[in-house]
C-alpha cells in the first residue's frame, strides 16, 4: 500500500514538479473567493460576474512571465470586460447596434495575437451579461466597470502575495525535479531502471522528460519577473546550479544506446558500473540538498574517477565506447562543479 | 508559397481569423436574442472559449469536441450532484470552491479541456441552483437541457463558419510552416556560433543556452500543432507519415546540437590545429547555410551531408580517432544529414 502511495506520489510529481499548476489553480479559487466576498458584502446590484471575473483576470496574468506584461494584460482583460459589459448594458434593447458593437470589440480585440488568450477569457465573461436583461442600463453598465476595477485590484494583489510567498520555493522544486528527472535518464540508460524509474521505449523519450523540467527551470530563473531584492539574489545563485544541470542533460545524449546491453560497456572498460552507480547517489545526494535547502556532503571520490579515465583511457575501445565514457566523465565534471557551489553554501 | 510570405502573411491572417470569430460571435448573439433561448448566452461564451488557444482549425475543432463531451458529462454529473446529496441537506454547496479548483488544477495537469468544462459546468450549475431565489422556479432539468442545447449550436456556428469563411487562413500546416522557420533560423545560428565558440576555446556565453530553450519550446508547439491536424476538415492522412518523420528529424538535429554544445562547454582549453578549426568551421558554415536557405538541394548539387563529410574525410582527428573533435564532427555530419532529409520534406 506504502508503495502504491509512493508511486502515485511520484507520478502526480513527475506531472507538476514545482507545484506550478497547484499555485495557479489555488491562485484562481482564492481570487474568485475574495470576488465572492466582496459581492456577498457590499451586496452591489447585477454584479455575480464578480465571482468569476477575478478568477479569469489572475489566469490572463499568470500566462506571462515579466511583471509589466502581466499588469498590462491584466489591465487589458478587465478593461475589455468593463467596456464590452458597458456596450452591452447601454445597447441592451437596441436590436441591431448590440450586434454591431459585438463584432467590433471582438473583431478589435481577436485582432492583437499578442493579447487573444486574454481577449477570449474577457469576452466570455462579457458574454454572460447579455443574459442579465432585467439589469441593463447606464447605471448597471457604470457598475460593472466599478466592479471590474475591483476584479483587477483583487486579483493583481492576488498573484504579487502568491508571486513573494512561493517563487523560491517552486525554483526550489523545479531544480530538484530536474536533478531527479536526470538520475532517472541516467540510471534507466545504465540498465537499471528502479522500483519506481520510468521504463523509456526509446532514446527520446528520455531526453523528452528532461527537456520538460530544463525548459521549466530556465523558464522560472530567466525568464519570469520577481519583485524582492531577496528573490532576485536567490534566482542568481540557482542560476549558477542551473547551468550545470544544462549542462548534464546535454551530456546524457552521449549514453545513448548504452541501456540495450550495459553490460558491453561494463566488461570493455571496468570499473563503469561502479561509477554509473556513484554517479546517480550524488544526484540523490544533490537533490535532496536543493529540495531541502542543505549544504552538501558527499565524500570526495576523485581517486575512483581518476583511476577509472586512466585505465579506459590506456586502452583500445571502439569509438561508440569511447563517446559513452566520454559522455560520463562530462556528467562527473558538471556534479563536482554542483558539489562545490553547494558545499560552500545552500541554496536558501 | 514560401515560408518567407508565410510570415508577411501573418498580419493579414490574424485579421481573417479575428473577422471570423466576430461573425460566429454576432451570429451567436443573433440567434439568442432572436429566438429569446433559454441561457442562450452561453453560445457566445462557448465560442469565445473554444478560441482561447489560438484559431488554428486544428485546435478549434478539437476543442469543439472536447466542450461537447465536457459539458454533456458535467451536466450529468451536477444534475445527480444535485439530486442526491444537496436536495437533503444545502450545505454540499460548500463543495463549490473545490469544484472550481479542481476545473483547473485537472485541466492543467492532464490538458484535456473536457474536465475543465465538465467542472465548470457542473459549478455554474450548482452555483445557479443555490443563488436561484425561494420565489423563482428553478428547474435543474430546464437548466442541463438548455446548456446542452446551447453548446450545441455554437459547435455548429463553429463548424459552419470554419468550413465556410476563410477556410484556408486557418490551417495547421501554415502555422507549422512559420514556426519551422523560426526553428531554422535558430539552428542556423546555433551550429555557426557553437562551431566558433568551441574552436576558438571562447568561454560559453550564457544566451547560447537559450537557444535550445527556444528550439525546445517551438518544437514542443509544433507538435502540439501537428496532433491537431487530425481535427481539420477534410485532413489528408496520406500527409501524416510526412510530417511525422519531419519531426523526428527536428528532433535529432536538436540533439546534434545538444552535443555539440556539451562537448564546447567541456572544452579544456586544448589545442585544435589550424587546418582542422577551418574544417569544422566550413563544416558548420555549409550547415547553417542551408537551415538558412531552406530550399532543398538541387539533383545535381551535392547533398549537404555529403559535402561535410567530404570536409572531415582527410581530417587528423578523424584518421586518429581524436575525441572529442572527432565527436563534434560526428554531430555535424548527423545534423548534415537530417538536414538534408529535412530540407527534402520541404521541397516536397
Amino acid at each position: 500500500m506504502l508503495d502504491y502511495i509512493k508511486e502515485k506520489w511520484r507520478t502526480l510529481r513527475r506531472l507538476d514538479p514545482d507545484c506550478d499548476i497547484f499555485f495557479n489553480s489555488l491562485e484562481n479559487v482564492v481570487a474568485c473567493a475574495l470576488g465572492a466576498f466582496f459581492w456577498l458584502f457590499f451586496r452591489p446590484p447585477g454584479s455575480s460576474l464578480l465571482v468569476l471575473s477575478p478568477g479569469f483576470i489572475v489566469m490572463v496574468g499568470h500566462s506571462f512571465p515579466k511583471w509589466n506584461d502581466k499588469v498590462r494584460s491584466m489591465a487589458y482583460a478587465a478593461l475589455l470586460v468593463a467596456v464590452c459589459q458597458f456596450g452591452v448594458s447601454v445597447l441592451f434593447n437596441c436590436k441591431i447596434l448590440i450586434l454591431v458593437w459585438l463584432f467590433s470589440v471582438t473583431f478589435f480585440s481577436f485582432s492583437f495575437k499578442r493579447f487573444r488568450f486574454a481577449s477570449a477569457m474577457a469576452l466570455g465573461i462579457s458574454m454572460l451579461s447579455l443574459s442579465m436583461g432585467q439589469v441593463n442600463d447606464w447605471h448597471a453598465g457604470m457598475n460593472r466597470n466599478i466592479d471590474e476595477f475591483f476584479a483587477f485590484l483583487i486579483s493583481l494583489s492576488v498573484l504579487i502575495i502568491f508571486s513573494i510567498f512561493t517563487s523560491r520555493m517552486q525554483i526550489r522544486l523545479a531544480l530538484s525535479g530536474f536533478l531527479s528527472e536526470l538520475k532517472d535518464c541516467i540510471d534507466a540508460h545504465a540498465g537499471r531502471p528502479g522500483k519506481f524509474v520510468k521504463i523509456y521505449e526509446n532514446d527520446e523519450d528520455m531526453l523528452l522528460d528532461s527537456r520538460e523540467r530544463a525548459l521549466r527551470a530556465h523558464f522560472l530563473i530567466h525568464e519570469e519577473d520577481y519583485l524582492t531584492l531577496k528573490e532576485a539574489n536567490f534566482v542568481a545563485e540557482a542560476a549558477k546550479l542551473q547551468v550545470h544541470l544544462n549542462s548534464i542533460s546535454r551530456a546524457s545524449s552521449f549514453l545513448k544506446g548504452l541501456e540495450k546491453n550495459p553490460g558491453l560497456l561494463y566488461n570493455a572498460a571496468s570499473g563503469t558500473d561502479e561509477v554509473l552507480v556513484d554517479i546517480s547517489a550524488r544526484l540523490s545526494e544533490l537533490e535532496n540538498c536543493v529540495r531541502f535547502s542543505r549544504v552538501c556532503k558527499s565524500e570526495n571520490k576523485s581517486r575512483l574517477y581518476e583511476r577509472w579515465r586512466k585505465q579506459w583511457e590506456s586502452e583500445k575501445l571502439p569509438l561508440k565506447f569511447k563517446r559513452m565514457l566520454y559522455g560520463l566523465q562530462c556528467i562527473d565534471r558538471d556534479i563536482s562543479a554542483l558539489e562545490s557551489i553547494l558545499k560552500k553554501k545552500a541554496l536558501k | 508559397m514560401t515560408l518567407q510570405n508565410t510570415i508577411s502573411n501573418n498580419q493579414k491572417r490574424s485579421f481573417q481569423e479575428a473577422f471570423k470569430i466576430a461573425l460566429m460571435v454576432v451570429t451567436g448573439s443573433f440567434i439568442y436574442r432572436f429566438y429569446h433561448l433559454p441561457n442562450g448566452n452561453w453560445i457566445v461564451a462557448a465560442i469565445c472559449y473554444i478560441y482561447i488557444s489560438g484559431s488554428t482549425q486544428g485546435f478549434v475543432m478539437k476543442r469543439a469536441n472536447e466542450r461537447f463531451m465536457g459539458t454533456l458529462v458535467g451536466l450529468i454529473m451536477a444534475f445527480l450532484f444535485v439530486n442526491i446529496f444537496m436536495h437533503a441537506n444545502y450545505h454540499w454547496a460548500y463543495i463549490l470552491p473545490f469544484v472550481w479548483f479542481l476545473a483547473f488544477y485537472l485541466y492543467l495537469l492532464s490538458g484535456h479541456y473536457t474536465i475543465r468544462v465538465a467542472m465548470t459546468c457542473m459549478f455554474v450549475i450548482i452555483f445557479s441552483s443555490v443563488m436561484a431565489p425561494a420565489y423563482k422556479d428553478f428547474s435543474v432539468w430546464s437548466a442541463l437541457f438548455s446548456r446542452m442545447f446551447a453548446t450545441v449550436i455554437a459547435g455548429s456556428i463553429i463548424v459552419f463558419f470554419e468550413f465556410i469563411v476563410f477556410r484556408k487562413a486557418t490551417l495547421v500546416r501554415d502555422d507549422i510552416r512559420e514556426l519551422s522557420a523560426k526553428i531554422f533560423e535558430e539552428m542556423a545560428f546555433g551550429v555557426s556560433s557553437v562551431t566558433r565558440c568551441y574552436v576558438n576555446g571562447e568561454e560559453f556565453r550564457n544566451e547560447y543556452w537559450t537557444i535550445l530553450a527556444d528550439i525546445a519550446r517551438i518544437y514542443g508547439k509544433g507538435q502540439k500543432l501537428h496532433a491537431s491536424m487530425e481535427f481539420e476538415i477534410g485532413h489528408d492522412i496520406t500527409r501524416d507519415k510526412g510530417y511525422e518523420e519531419y519531426f523526428k528529424y527536428l528532433e535529432t538535429v536538436s540533439r546534434s546540437l545538444r552535443g555539440m554544445i556539451c562537448i564546447a562547454n567541456h572544452n579544456d582549453g586544448q589545442k585544435i590545429s589550424e587546418a582542422d578549426k577551418k574544417k569544422l568551421i566550413e563544416a558548420s558554415e555549409i550547415i547553417a547555410g542551408a537551415f538558412e536557405k531552406l530550399e532543398p538541394y538541387a539533383s545535381k548539387e551535392l547533398s549537404v551531408a555529403q559535402k561535410t563529410k567530404d570536409i572531415f574525410e582527410n581530417a587528423d582527428f578523424m584518421r586518429e580517432e581524436r575525441y572529442p573533435e572527432c565527436f563534434f564532427a560526428e554531430n555535424l555530419i548527423e545534423a548534415a544529414g537530417y538536414a538534408d532529409k529535412l530540407l527534402n520534406i520541404i521541397g516536397k
